[in-house]
């Protein structure tokens, strides 16, 4: 089955068409990553050769307009960042109020700033104020300098939701403010949700909704695959995808997502060095701006719990993985991965590895 | 003027100062272009693969070896039919000749003893090396032997058959034998250094009656002996047949997997009429695969089941993409491992000391003893009840193998270490040990003789030891081991303990720590000089390879460090190791992750569950795994996990239980 399906799968994408989401489904089952890889890369390398970018951002979580001033304080310029990605958390993203007074405060930092927000901010936002979502949108998008990341995708699968991300808005409303966003004039970025137990038809059937979104919009810039992990606590024990697992979704979403120019990891969620590995597997892109723990843990472990798992103990130093990661060591660790490294604003725009360089 | 390496003022240059390489030497020797240097064929090939050398006379072998380089048209050392100085004898008929004994001092005579024996359907026998001057008075019965240079000149009328090895060459392929050329390093040669070495050349044969003379003289021989070597027997012109004979000693040495893929192009697509020199001689040059092809092609060619140059390797490392080496190095994986298995070990790490005399300026773990020094007072050496705990908690995990390591502790003598592995062997008879250093070795052999060094392994083997860990061997290169721990031993004295592990039939595994600023040449001259030994004696079941990762205490800075490189690194060590049967993955100092990825690029062992590690952690590095994970890391990666025991083999619950009834109470 695995090689008819390997053979139909390269002829397809090199001749440049579609991979159908039975294809995609049996894709997540094929243990040869080699062969994957291989495939992988036929889109890959298309689209971006042999550059791999990053955007040199620094991550700032907010809870108050006052938190920016103070945290926009303490920054500092050597650190080769370009611009800020500024996180509302609490207050600060209750209301589209807040959401748009942060916009203006963001104006003073001493650096390009860049509102990050999920989609579910702004539908929360939306429904505190009394607005609707296309309102809402319109509001921010009016207010420049705003990312709508790919946070609360999840899983589209409704029992999935239910059982494990409650607390996320439904799918179709994350659809709903993506494409208003879209039809404002927003780029945006897509994710998905994957867990240490693989979900082939759930990944197939939740990509299968991003593509079709695309197509009718063309508003996703970037796609981010978000490994179910626990990372944020002392001496952290993980339950979460293997490396194999990651990779595999990485390189599935590059063959099926032909529309989304950039498919990112996240050094924070796969580790970093796997994360340049995966410029070798079909991502074009480590993305560090989103901070360590923002998946929450208890789902992973709710999960494996209740398909019975015996749970894997991996303990390992967080030296490696937290703290981020400076832009002088996503440039070289992508110069040894045989990449050339481009590196990016906040709005996706390429800027002169120069310029990161100058600043450290 | 000939164009000089800008950086030196003189071309550094080596040669063998056998008889039959003087025309080609004596007049290169006096050349001040040159940095002339005589030495043994071994070390010449040594600086060339290093980079220490920019042009050698070196042995057809060990430019396959070593790859990329660039042979000097004009001059060479070859024979058209009987040569005399390469020759099997024995005192029966081949046909019922059981072994050969050889030399492995000439790795270009090894070889075509090897093609030679296969074209007379005698590929399978064994080669058994010895010293060269032993062979002799060993050739008896059914075995054979292969004499060399002035031993085959001596010894080989007393025996009753004799193989001229370049006349078989001569009537197997109907072309003359080369056994070396000059060589030089990419990029040294210009037409005027090629037009200068082809005049000492000629030169040199001007004054071949001198040589004569003086050889004859010093060495007691005969003139018209040496002359009649001199004149009838050898060739020194690389003329196109020459060239044709040389070509095809690399394809059958690629064909039967001894030597690396090179083979001789002309300089120009029309030969010979354009393959014309300023001397009217036949211009030919070698170009090895790596250089004539893409990387693509070294891949499919390694897939194939060749073997690659060192030249290959750097080029892989430099150029190929990730995938490209994964996927070939688990081809050859699945070759070497059938099956789709990984195994993993229960085993443990016990550091019994850490005082050491070697000072590794990357190394966390060591304390001195010497009191002036910091940190002195931290030294330790275990008590037998803290060894105690340590594996009887080993032994309740079932565990089945006690790595025991250490410093090189100037205080422990040699019985300290057989007491300690005879008390293991007795209370835990179920753990095997895989334990010690070459420099723990060493440090008990003051004169580091071989003799010295066979004795102290026969005695910890005595008293226990099952395999040897083999620790130390950092980067094979002295250059860099004099930077990075200058009191460590030297490559070849590494090297010696190792031979040694192999000729008493003792197993090892073998590492490379790479990541201190070592060059890409370093790496896999040091990985050439470890398959080399692996041809020789074969010591080594399992390499391993990691980065070295500074910690606060070390002085070595770190570089290489990204989990991308060692996966490059362990992919190409793979393919690059096809006498070498496994490959562990270090997820110990990489993560569970890339430890996983390692798996696609070659790994076939996933190394022990750790209990206790100290070495590595001194750095800070401290992932740890327990069988669960392991195994639940090696099934996600699509491979079936097996628990083994020390030697590879399966882990039998049953077997390990009689064991441990075994014990002596
Ligand atoms: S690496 Fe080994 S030999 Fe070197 S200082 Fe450390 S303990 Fe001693």
């Amino acid at each position: 089955m695995s090689s008819k399906l390997l053979s139909r799968v390269r002829s397809l994408l090199e001749r440049q068409e579609r991979i159908g989401v039975d294809d995609c489904q049996e894709l997540f089952q094929v243990k040869d990553l080699a062969a994957i890889a291989t495939l992988a890369r036929i889109p890959r390398e298309r689209r971006h050769g042999r550059n791999a970018h990053y955007r040199a951002i620094v991550p700032l979580t907010v809870a108050t307009v006052d938190d920016l001033a103070q945290a926009g304080g303490q920054l500092e310029p050597e650190s080769g960042a370009v611009g800020i990605a500024v996180r509302p958390d609490g207050q600060a993203a209750a209301t589209l109020g807040a959401l748009m007074e942060l916009q203006s405060a963001m104006r003073l930092l001493p650096l390009p700033a860049t509102l990050f927000i999920s989609a579910g901010i702004i539908a929360r936002a939306a429904e505190a104020t009394g607005s609707s979502i296309p309102e809402a949108v319109q509001a921010l998008a009016g207010g420049g300098g705003v990312f709508i990341n790919g946070d609360e995708a999840e899983l589209s699968d409704a029992t999935f939701r239910t059982a494990h991300t409650a607390a996320a808005i439904p799918f179709p409303q994350w659809l709903a403010v993506h494409r208003a966003a879209h039809a404002a004039g927003l780029k945006t970025g897509a994710s998905m949700l994957y867990t240490v137990h693989d979900r082939p038809a759930e990944y197939a059937a939740h990509l299968q909704a991003i593509r079709q979104l695309q197509d009718e919009t063309n508003g996703f810039v970037q796609f981010v695959p978000m490994g179910v992990q626990n990372r944020d606590v002392a001496e952290w024990y993980l339950v979460a995808p293997t490396a194999a697992q990651s990779l595999r979704v990485v390189a599935v979403a590059r063959m099926f997502l032909d529309s989304i120019p950039h498919i990112a990891v996240a050094p924070s969620l796969i580790t970093s060095e796997e994360s340049f590995v995966a410029l070798s597997y079909g991502a074009n892109m480590v993305d560090s701006t989103i901070a360590v723990g923002d998946v929450c843990s208890d789902e992973g472990l709710g999960v494996a719990a209740a398909e019975g798992a015996s749970l894997p103990v991996i303990a390992a130093s967080t030296a490696r993985q937290r703290g981020g990661i400076l832009p002088r060591t996503i440039h070289s660790r992508i110069v040894e991965s045989r990449h050339i490294p481009v590196p990016m604003d906040a709005a996706f725009g390429e800027i002169s590895s120069l310029t990161i360089l100058a600043q450290q | 003027m000939p164009t000089l390496a800008p950086s030196r003022k003189k071309l550094r240059v080596v040669a063998a100062d056998f008889l039959n390489s003087l025309p080609l030497t004596v007049e290169m020797a006096e050349d001040e272009l040159f940095n002339f240097e005589y030495v043994i064929p071994s070390e010449g090939a040594r600086r060339m693969m290093e980079q220490e050398a920019d042009i050698a006379l070196l042995p057809v072998a060990a430019v396959a070896e070593i790859g990329g380089l660039e042979v000097v048209p004009g001059p060479c050392i070859g024979a058209n039919g009987r040569v005399e100085s390469v020759v099997i004898v024995s005192q029966v008929p081949l046909d019922k000749v059981q072994r050969l004994l050889i030399d492995n001092a000439s790795r270009t005579s090894v070889v075509l003893a090897k093609i030679f024996m296969d074209s007379v359907g005698k590929g399978d026998i064994p080669f058994i090396r010895m010293p060269g001057q032993a062979i002799p008075a060993n050739v008896k019965g059914t075995d054979a032997g292969l004499l060399i240079a002035d031993i085959a000149f001596r010894e080989s009328k007393q025996f009753k058959y004799r193989h001229d090895l370049a006349d078989a060459w001569k009537r197997l392929t109907g072309e003359p034998f080369v056994f070396a050329v000059w060589a030089a390093q990419p990029g040294v040669l210009t037409p005027e250094l090629v037009e200068r070495i082809n005049r000492r050349f000629w030169d040199g044969i001007a004054r071949k009656h001198q040589i004569i003379e003086e050889w004859a003289a010093k060495h007691g021989m005969p003139k018209a002996e040496v002359a009649d070597y001199l004149d009838e027997r050898i060739q020194f012109n690389l003329n196109k047949s020459a060239w044709y004979g040389m070509q095809e000693f690399f394809r059958l040495g690629s064909n039967m997997r001894l030597l690396p893929d090179a083979r001789v192009e002309f300089a120009t697509p029309q030969e010979p009429q354009n393959g014309i020199n300023t001397f009217g001689k036949f211009v030919p040059e070698v170009v090895p695969y790596s250089r004539s092809y893409g990387v693509d092609r070294i891949l499919a060619r390694a897939d194939a089941g060749r073997r690659i140059s060192i030249h290959d390797a750097e080029r892989l490392y430099l150029e190929a993409d990730l995938t490209d080496i994964g996927e070939v190095a688990n081809n050859i994986r699945n070759r070497m491992n059938p099956g789709g298995r990984v195994s993993y070990i229960i085993a443990r790490n016990i550091n019994y000391t850490n005082v050491c005399n070697v000072d590794c300026g990357f190394c966390g773990f060591y304390r001195s003893d010497d009191p002036k020094r910091k940190g002195h007072n931290e030294g330790y050496v275990l008590t037998r009840q803290q060894l105690r705990e340590k594996m009887d908690e080993l032994a309740d995990g079932d565990g089945v193998q006690a790595l025991v390591q250490g410093g090189v502790n100037p205080n422990l003598p040699l019985e300290y270490y057989t007491d300690l592995l005879r008390w293991m062997k007795r209370e835990w008879p179920q753990i095997q040990q895989n334990s010690f250093s070459a420099d723990e070795v060493l440090g008990l052999c003051p004169n580091t003789t071989p003799q010295e060094i066979s004795a102290v392994l026969h005695a910890l083997r005595d008293a226990g030891l099952d395999t040897f860990a083999g620790a130390g061997a950092e980067i094979l290169v002295d250059k860099v081991r004099k930077r990075v721990s200058y009191k460590k031993s030297r490559s070849a004295v590494w090297l010696e303990v190792m031979r040694q592990v192999g000729i008493m039939g003792m197993k090892a595994s073998v590492t490379m720590l790479y990541g201190m600023g070592e060059t890409t040449r370093d790496k896999f001259a040091h990985m050439a000089k470890i398959r080399q030994l692996q041809d020789e004696v074969s010591p080594f079941m399992v390499f391993i390879t990691w980065p070295y990762q500074k910690g606060p205490e070390q002085k070595i800075k770190s570089f290489d460090q990204a989990g991308a490189t060692y996966l490059r690194v362990q992919g190409i060590s793979r393919i690059f190791f096809d006498n070498i049967q496994h490959i562990m993955c270090s997820w110990v100092t990489q993560g569970p992750d890339i430890g996983q990825t390692a798996l696609y690029y070659g790994a076939d062992d996933f190394g022990s569950v750790m209990f206790e590690e100290n070495v590595v952690s001194a750095s800070g590095t401290t992932y740890k795994m327990n069988a669960n994970s392991m195994e639940h890391c090696i099934r996600e990666a699509g491979f079936i996990p097996f628990r083994r025991k020390g030697d590879f083999s399966e882990w039998d619950l049953v077997e390990h239980q009689m064991l441990q009834n075994t014990r002596v109470l």
